[in-house]
Parts: C-alpha cells; structure tokens; sequence
C-alpha cells in the first residue's frame, strides 16, 4: 500500500508541476531581431487591399441628421403646357418657400465583413417638408405647391454595397439601390412600382496606405432622371497626413483636411437628386406626375468626435437648383431614359432660387 | 430669500466637499525583475505587488479614485547610457483591464533616477487596486543583446481620494 | 478493507489530477501572428491568467514624416502621444472562454487611436478570425491573422 501510494504521488507530482508560466517562458527567449525572419506555417500569407486609407473621413453605422434651406422663390409653369423653351416661362403657380427642411436618417450595416470581402445592407430615409411664406396662387386641386405644402417630399430607400479585393493592390466595389421616392406618407405609401433602380460598377487599385482610385459605371438618378454616367474614385492622403481628398466623381468631390485623428473638414460639392412621383393631382388615366430633383450643393463640413465611436457633423453651403421639372411617366411605373441628349419634352418647366443651407448630424461610426 | 438659499448651496458643497479626503500611498520598494539575457527590442519585467489598501488601511468601498501621481526608476549601476531606449509601466491584475500608466521615451542620458510621465486619463486604477494582487510591468526597449541580469527598483505614489 | 483504501486513494488522485490538468488549450493562442496587411507581426503571451499581443516588429519601422520611430501619435490621451509602437501592447485582457474563443479583450488601432472591442476564434493551429467590434459583434470587421515560425 505504500509502495502503491508513493507511486500515486511521483505521477501526480509531476502532473501539478508541469504546469508552464509561459510568461517567464517568454522573456527568457526574446529576441526581436528574429521576427524579421520569419514564415508562415501553412505556405500562405495572402494579404489583401483594405477598401480605406490613412485618414479618410469615417465611414457611419447610423447616422441621424437635419437639414434646413433657407428662404427661396419657387416658380412653377401650368401642368400639360409642355413649354417648349425654359427660357420663356411664364409662372402658373409662384411662391416663396420660407422653409425646406427634414430629417434624414440612414444606416448601413455590415453583413459580411472580413479581409477578403465585405458586403454592407442599408437603408435610408429622407424627408422634405416645404412651408410657404404667401398665400399660394392658384388654390386648385392641380396645383403642385399645394401637395408639396401638405405632404412634403420622401425617399425611402434600401441600397447593398459589395467591396471585394482581389489582391493587395486591386479590387471591385458595386452598389444598387433601390428608392421610392414622392409626396407620400407613411400611412399612404405610394406603390412599389415606382421604385427607382440605381446601381454602379467600379474597378479599381490601391497602391499604397495613402491613395486609391476607381474607374466604372453607374446607372443613376443624382441629378433627378435616369442618367448612365462614368464614374472616377479618387481619395488620396498627402505624406504629411494633414490633407486629402475624397473624390466620386461626378457624384461628389471634396477636399479634405485633417486637423487630428478626431476632427476634420472637408470643402467640396454633392450633386443630390431623385425622381418624385406626386400623387394628388388628378390627371389622365394613363399619366403619372414624376418631379426630376437634382441640386449642386456646394459645401463646408465640419466632422468630430464627440465620444467613443459618436461623431457629429456640421455642414454650411448654397444649394444651386439643377432641376425641378417634372415629367409625365406611364401609370405602370415604368420610367424612359433621356439623358443628356434625349429630346422628350418636360410636362413642367420650373425653377427654384437658390438658398444657402445647414445641415447638423449625429453618426455611429467605424473609423 | 436669496440669502437663505446662498447659504444653503455654500453648506451643501461644504458638505460634499468636505467627505472626500485625498491620501498619498507611496510604494517606495518596487523590484521588477525579469531572467536574462536580454534581446534588442521590448523585454518585460514585473512585480506583485500585495493588499496595498489593506495595508495601508484604506476601505475599497470608501474609495472613489486612484491615480499615479508620480513614478521613479531607478537605474541599477550595471546599465551602460543608452542600453535601453525607452520604458512604458502598465497595472494589471487577473480580473481587470491592462492599464498604461506611465511611460518615458527617450530616456534622458546621465541620470540614475527617471521619472517617468504619467498619464493623463487614468481610467480604472480602482478596480486593479481593490484585488488583493496586482502587477506592475515594465516594458523595456533594450538597444542590444544584454546578458547580465537587471533588477529596477520604482518608486511609485499613488493619490487616492476616498469618501 | 485493504481494496476500498486503495480504491478510494485512486480516486482522490484521479480527482486531484484532473483539477490540476494544465490549460493548453488557451495557450494554443501564445505564439507571433501576423496580420493580413503584413504591415506588423504580434507576439502573443500570457501574464497572469490572460492573454496580450504586443507589436515586434513593423514592416515600416520609421515615420516617414518625423523619421524616428513610430509612436503612438494618435493616441486620444495627448501625454502618451510618444509610446513607441515597436512594443506597443495592441491585444489586451482576453481570457480563453471554451470552443476556441478567447473574449473580454480589446483591440487598439494606432492608425486612428480608436479602441475596439474584440472576439478572437481560432479557426486551425495556424489561423485566427480576430473581430473588432463597436458594441454589437454585427457592427465590426474580422481580419484573418496566420501564426508565424522563426526560420532557424
């Protein structure tokens, strides 16, 4: 029994002592000049293009933001004039917006998010109400003032973004999106087939932590109708780490500057735009009303930190009116495509003033 | 009126004021010590450091904050100028978050004694002081191969303000 | 009477073992790994009950800007601006919690001085996810470390 117990003791003494403090371990047998030679145990260090580069302003989660116009004249032509010249209108419905403001709400969250591929879902939400300083001539059921006082203007969307790198200096970045856009509400949202479909395709490379660029292709509604437009991707950091660009041409181009890790401006423009189908206004059985939004905005934005991953923005600037008219589309929801050279007639030529403007957020960031 | 409620406000923030009490802890006695030889680049070196609140008879409920205030090293006689580049002292004990207190880059030549610059947001020190262990670690970035073993010695003071 | 003593000091010492069985499996993440930009190598170790990863070496050593070494400019705190990344304790507090994971950790970035909450798997032997997280695991990023040999 004793022989038999002292054995019982030499083996599980040497199990509670084998025990490694891996720490003495390591500090025994450092030596940092030996990590320059080094190799992967599996054969494979493949590494990959990250889709940022140093100092970019962040990219947001959420992001809860108020924008607000200030006064300007709007001047509408009659409906189913189709004014030949835009030079020449005489107004049907004039008025002074004291007021164009809303909220926009957006969010964009990774579904798939690793080195070799990300794939983020999002929606947004933006809406735009208008108040009228005068009283708007004429008080008829066509007037289209009238439905913008009541309902305002609203997009709601759901956008996918993929970025797949395809090694360490190229990569793919695609979008689509889909919004609906118009004078609806949200207990009387309008069908989807007014759905508007954007989508783009880019290609691009990234040679080094401080630049990447992308060329490709977009099918867009930026400036209010239905374009198909090349696109260029530009965002650089200069050495010093203090200023850059951020550049999607020609959607948006801004210049930028790096105050620190935590605060930043940028100084540029945003094109902005949608299609908006306005319901309300009696017209023909097979019509439908389709107001072709595009601004210029061009802008100063101011971006901090305010804590942890919370940032707020505040951003200044002149909204320059590119289109307000509207076109007449099938009442199956279907749009036509027009471009820069098509010679479809506008059902309505109308002009907005521009107006400076201001725009606070707050966002849920990944830097 | 206005002068009953002035008087209230000044005896409240007497009140409050007057509950809190700042005391010096001062671990003059720290030995970190790590085995040689040591290689180029960062080496550890660490110390436990035992039941300083109970030693000193502080309460862990009663204590609102904890901070370094200062923190000494000093140099043993076998280091040559130059041998070590800089050091950063971090707190840890097994249920807390590893903090970074104090660190010096570079090390001023000539002197045995560096104090080292201490953080300015120190988050946390709480939490590591009310265990009955922690550890002190210092990172050293050595400039060479050495072989001969080291031992620092720290000074360190601790400001804990309690209610 | 003699079988039950015996029996019994089997037992205890069965017992005694296993309570004592060594925690390899949490060790299985000591080691230097790399991350998938190849822009730092990080040395795992444990010191005390939990696991830090600290930077060992940097492809690009030197700021280009300053040309010294590169320290911890971003860091929110402005007193510990010049911590030197070679060193720099990037991994912090994870403790091995089962099923190859290690949590409780956190994950600094000195590019923008952000700290994240992090998820460590061990996919293989050789093969980490490392997630950096804000809050909800969904809202971060998972990047693919693979453990380095030094040649001999």
């Amino acid at each position: 029994m004793k022989r038999f117990t002292l054995l019982l003791f030499l083996f599980v003494g040497n199990q509670l002592f084998s025990q490694t403090d891996s720490t003495k371990k390591v500090e025994e047998e450092e030596d940092y000049s030996i990590y320059e030679n080094v190799t992967s145990t599996d054969g494979q260090n493949k590494t990959f293009c990250n889709p940022k580069i140093f100092d970019l302003s962040p990219s947001r989660f959420i992001s809860i933001a108020w924008d607000q116009q200030m006064p300007y004249d709007m001047e509408l032509s009659q409906l189913f004039s189709y004014p030949k010249d835009s030079t020449n209108i005489v107004p049907y419905e004039k008025a002074n917006a004291n007021s164009t403001s809303g909220l926009r709400l957006f969010a964009n969250i990774p579904v798939i998010s690793s080195n070799k591929f990300l794939w983020q879902l999002g929606l947004n939400y933006w809406n735009m109400k208008y108040v009228f300083s005068e009283k708007i001539t004429p008080t008829l059921d066509t007037s289209l003032i009238q439905q913008l006082q009541k309902n305002g203007l609203t997009t709601m969307g759901l956008h996918s973004t993929v970025y797949k790198p395809l090694n360490d200096k190229q990569f793919i970045l695609m979008q689509v999106s889909a919004d609906l856009s118009g004078n609806y509400t949200f207990s009387n949202i309008q069908p989807l087939k007014f759905t508007r479909y954007s989508a783009s395709i880019l290609w691009g490379k990234r040679p080094n932590d401080r630049k990447q660029w992308a060329i490709g292709l977009s099918r867009t509604y930026r400036v209010g109708e239905l374009n198909f437009l090349p696109i260029i991707l530009y965002n650089w950091t200069a050495p010093n780490r203090k200023w850059g660009t951020e550049i999607l041409f020609p959607a948006r181009v801004h210049v930028r500057k790096n105050f620190n890790a935590r605060s930043l401006v940028m100084a540029g423009y945003e094109l902005e735009g949608q299609s908006y189908r306005i319901g309300g206004i009696p017209l023909s059985v097979d019509k439908e009303l389709e107001i072709r939004r595009g601004e210029l905005r061009l802008r100063l934005e101011y971006q901090r930190q305010i804590w942890g991953f919370i940032w707020g923005t505040i951003q200044v600037g002149y909204r320059h009116n590119y289109s307000f008219n509207a076109d007449y589309t099938q009442i199956g929801g279907s749009d036509f495509f027009r471009g820069f050279v098509g010679k479809q007639e506008y059902a309505m030529i109308n002009k907005l003033g521009g107006a400076p403007y201001f725009n606070v957020g707050i966002h849920l960031v990944s830097p | 009126m206005k002068k009953i409620l002035f008087l209230s406000f000044f005896v409240i923030i007497l009140f409050s004021c007057k509950n809190q009490s700042v005391t010096s802890i001062e671990l003059n006695d720290v030995n970190l010590t790590a085995e040689g030889p040591y290689f180029e680049g960062p080496n550890s070196f660490q110390s436990k450091i035992l039941n300083t609140l109970k030693i000193n008879n502080i309460n862990p409920e009663n204590v609102d904050k904890i901070v370094l205030a200062s923190a000494i090293l000093i140099l043993p006689d076998s280091i040559e100028a130059g041998l070590i580049q800089d050091f950063s002292l971090q707190l840890v004990s097994n249920s807390s978050e590893m903090k970074k207190v104090a660190f010096i880059n570079p090390i001023p030549t000539g002197k045995k004694e560096i104090e080292l610059t201490v953080a300015q947001e120190q988050e946390g020190i709480n939490e590591i002081f009310s265990k009955e262990e922690f550890t002190t670690l210092l990172d050293a970035n050595f400039s060479k191969d050495f072989e001969t073993n080291i031992q620092f010695k720290a000074k360190l003071k601790f400001n804990i303000t309690t209610h | 009477m003699k079988t039950t003593a015996k029996l019994f000091s089997v037992l205890f010492f069965l017992i005694l073992i296993f309570s004592f069985t060594p925690d390899d499996d949490g060790d299985r993440l000591v080691g230097v790994w790399a991350p998938s930009n190849g822009k730092a190598r990080i040395k795992v170790e444990k010191i005390g009950n939990k696991y830090y990863g600290k930077i060992v070496w940097l492809r690009e050593p030197i700021d280009p800007v300053t040309q010294i070494p590169k320290v911890d400019k971003n860091n929110p705190d402005a007193s510990m601006q010049n911590v030197p990344l070679k060193g720099y304790r990037l991994l912090k507090d994870f403790i091995y919690s089962g099923k190859n994971e290690w949590t409780e950790g956190t994950i600094y970035d000195p590019e923008n001085g952000s700290t994240y909450s992090c998820l460590i798997t061990m996919k293989d032997n050789n093969t980490l996810d490392i997630r950096g997280y804000i809050g909800l695991k969904a809202l971060g990023r998972t990047d693919v470390w693979k453990r380095l040999e030094i040649k001999k």
